[in-house]
């Protein structure tokens, strides 16, 4: 052989090796990549935007530990965002272009009016779907999950603290907004309080463009309620809500699925809202872990001007599930993850151990169901003041038909 | 009695709020013969203001406010004269290039803030007035007197000033002004600068009142369109009249059955008057 072949071997030899080691190089540094199609503007944007601080946070951690140990292999993690202004066909859109496109092995979403667009096509692609919407869950969306938050489910929660903590208060007016989200929200909360003992005076759903609140609270304020339930109405409309209540001169225990503090505040003193009911505490609450006040200080550090919400962690709170169960089934394949996610018999929820439910309510059991924290606003801050399990308000018969007949009352479709 | 009153008052407030927004389209329309679509971004402009100047950089709310109906009226003149002075007196490519300018404008204003989150603008006075049992903020109840204010002010200016007289004529006729030495392009000018300047007041009134986003000039100028064409389009006092009957009839029905069945409400009476007159109630000035 001539010297030229010789030196032509040599060159491919070493091109081989240098490939090799790169690809090696490469499969130490997987990507795997995670969509997060949420409102990022528009009237629940506040539902989606900030969870973009909690996921950041979650990722760089995992990233600057090496990656996310998956079976064999340990993975980078990244999130592709696309808004979609909480529109269903903005949502289609978006799903597609993170599922064909970006090639994500899961999607972060809000869910409500967004969800019967996108699942037909998710569930095609057998892609899971973690949204903080329970009541989107039914039998033919197999792989659409909530990990984190329990609306609806919370209210029945909420309104029995309200009975518990304020036996005077006997009458409540619930609204929301005329959506998915906004008449779920009415209907467990009707079914709550009606569960609780507590007459509901009003239970209206008000038009999704509604700009002026002063009609509405007139009308609401003249059953002389002693509870305002805002429902599930979106960050912007609770803000005019509460202070049309203010101003109207309405004095009373106000509760809502949660808050937008910021907003609200803008409208009305925090005086206002003293003793208001939820179930989202701040993450530097005494009651809760180090782990919640570590992230608490790191979000803090990165974000020391915004307002914290639950939304700030709850679309992170589906990534830890997510995690887990892909460790679990030592594979990051959608299918393998929900597979070995539903075979726990418990999983690891933000507020502890969860359990799966859902089957007589949603048709399926894709909901993750821990011990809730109820939450007092108290100087202007949720405090944790008790803690509520669904499981145990189920057990109670009578009340488990109170909520069955109101959700049929309001046409919401159960599998009992 | 108190329900009754407490409507009323709101019923008031929402009234004002539809006049004023509506009458500085109608007087854009009447002079210029435009259907001016970007007059719900003039009253975004108008709340994007106030969201800048005085829940930002502290300014005191009515100098924003001022300053919202100065920079809104200026931009509608700008507007008249690079955009709108080419379509003058044709209504379809007035209004097409009107919905290019809602682009514009949207656009420009994301680019600029971004979209994200309501922008907050708390109260400048949240303090509660009691009014023989109802109450109210003082925030709300200001844009009544403020609304008599302004639409008095234009009142006075059409009567009395020459200018203003001038705008009447060419907006009654346009070639007849023309022949008494009336300028159609100078009343255009004026006309756009006074409908713009309306519309950032009731954006810049309204800013702490509702949520400011970059579209809520959508369902703001759809009502006064509403309120325009059963006034009788160019009809100022028939646009205050039909401001009134909206007004109420949209608090009434929000507070009797619903927000939603308003709306429809609302588009009924629209068709069913413009049937039985569709020159509208009051027919063109």
């Amino acid at each position: 052989m001539t010297r030229k072949v010789w030196m032509g071997l040599a060159l491919l030899a070493v091109f081989s090796l240098f490939s090799l080691g790169l690809q090696e190089a490469w499969a130490a540094e997987e990507t795997v990549k995670i969509g997060y199609c949420a409102p990022l503007s528009g009237p629940a944007a506040a539902w989606g935007l900030p969870g973009l601080e909690g996921t950041s946070i979650w990722v760089d951690k995992v990233n600057a530990a090496g990656g996310l140990k998956v079976g064999d292999k340990t993975y980078k993690i990244e999130i592709v965002k696309y808004d979609d202004e909480g529109d269903g066909a903005k949502a289609l859109v978006g799903v597609k272009k993170l599922v064909l496109e970006d090639k994500v092995v899961a999607i972060l979403m809000l869910g409500g009016a967004t969800t019967p667009p996108t699942q037909p096509f998710l569930s095609k692609e057998k892609i899971m779907c973690f949204v903080l919407i329970a009541s989107d869950i039914a039998p033919d969306r197999p792989y659409l999950m909530d990990v984190t938050d329990n609306f609806p489910a919370y209210h029945l929660l909420h309104t029995e603290y309200i009975a518990d903590a304020h036996p005077k208060a006997k009458k409540a007016a619930i609204i929301s907004q005329d959506d998915e989200i906004g008449l779920a929200a009415i209907a467990w909360s009707e079914a709550g309080f009606k569960a609780a003992g507590i007459d509901v005076v009003y239970s209206k759903a008000f038009g999704v463009s509604t700009t002026d609140f002063a009609p509405i609270i007139t009308a609401v304020l003249e059953k002389k309620p002693d509870i305002i339930s805002m429902g599930a109405s979106y960050p912007e409309f609770q803000a005019l809500i509460c202070e049309q209540a203010y101003t109207q001169g309405w004095r009373g225990i106000i509760t809502s699925a949660c808050w937008d503090f910021g907003a609200i505040l803008a409208k009305v003193p925090k005086e206002f809202m003293e003793g208001a009911v939820s179930g989202f505490p701040d993450f530097d609450d005494p009651k809760l872990t180090k782990d919640h006040h570590d992230f608490w200080a790191e979000w803090k550090k990165r974000y020391p001007d915004h307002s914290f919400s639950e939304i700030v962690w709850e679309y992170m709170g589906a990534l830890d599930v997510w995690a887990y169960g892909a460790q679990k089934a030592g594979s990051v394949k959608s299918e393998d993850v929900f597979k070995a996610l539903k075979a726990a018999d418990t999983v690891p929820h933000s507020f502890g151990p969860g359990k799966w439910f859902g089957k007589e309510t949603f048709g399926n059991d894709n909901l993750l169901v821990p011990t809730w924290p109820i939450t007092e606003i108290h100087g202007g801050k949720p405090a944790i003041v008790a803690y509520k399990n669904l499981f145990d308000w189920l057990k109670d018969a009578k009340k488990k038909q109170i909520l069955f007949d109101t959700l049929k009352a309001w046409n919401i479709k159960t599998y009992q | 009695m108190e329900f009754l009153f407490q409507t009323i008052l709101n019923g008031l407030m929402t009234s004002s709020f539809y006049a004023l927004i509506a009458v500085g389209l109608s007087l854009v329309f009447g002079v210029m013969h435009i259907v001016n679509f970007a007059h719900g971004e003039f009253y975004m402009l108008g709340a994007y203001t106030v969201w800048i100047l005085f829940a930002k950089l502290q300014w005191p709310f009515f100098l924003a406010v001022a300053a919202a109906i100065v920079l809104v009226g200026l931009l509608g003149l700008i507007s008249e004269r690079l955009i709108f002075r080419q379509a003058h007196g044709q209504v379809l490519s007035g209004f097409i290039m009107s919905v290019g300018l809602v682009f514009i404008l949207q656009v420009a204003v994301v680019k600029i803030w971004g979209l994200g989150k309501m922008k907050p603008v708390p109260a400048a006075f949240p303090e509660i007035l009691n009014l023989g049992g109802v109450s109210t903020s003082w925030q709300r109840f200001i844009v009544i007197p403020v609304t008599i204010l302004l639409l008095g002010a234009l009142w006075v200016f059409l009567d009395r000033f020459r200018i203003g007289r001038a705008l009447r004529a060419s907006a009654l006729n346009p070639d007849a002004a023309a022949l008494q030495g009336i300028s159609p392009k100078k009343c255009a000018a004026v006309a756009m600068l006074l409908g713009s300047a309306m519309a950032g007041a009731a954006g810049a009134l309204m800013a702490p009142i509702m949520s400011v986003h970059p579209y809520m000039g959508h369902s703001v100028v759809w009502t006064a369109f509403v309120v325009v064409i059963v006034g009788g389009p160019g009809n100022i006092k028939g646009s205050i009249y039909a401001a009134l009957l909206f007004g109420f009839l949209t608090t009434v029905i929000t507070t009797w059955i619903d927000s939603t069945v308003a709306d429809l409400v609302n588009a009924l009476v629209m068709l069913f008057l413009l049937a039985l007159r569709p020159e509208g109630v009051m027919g063109h000035d």
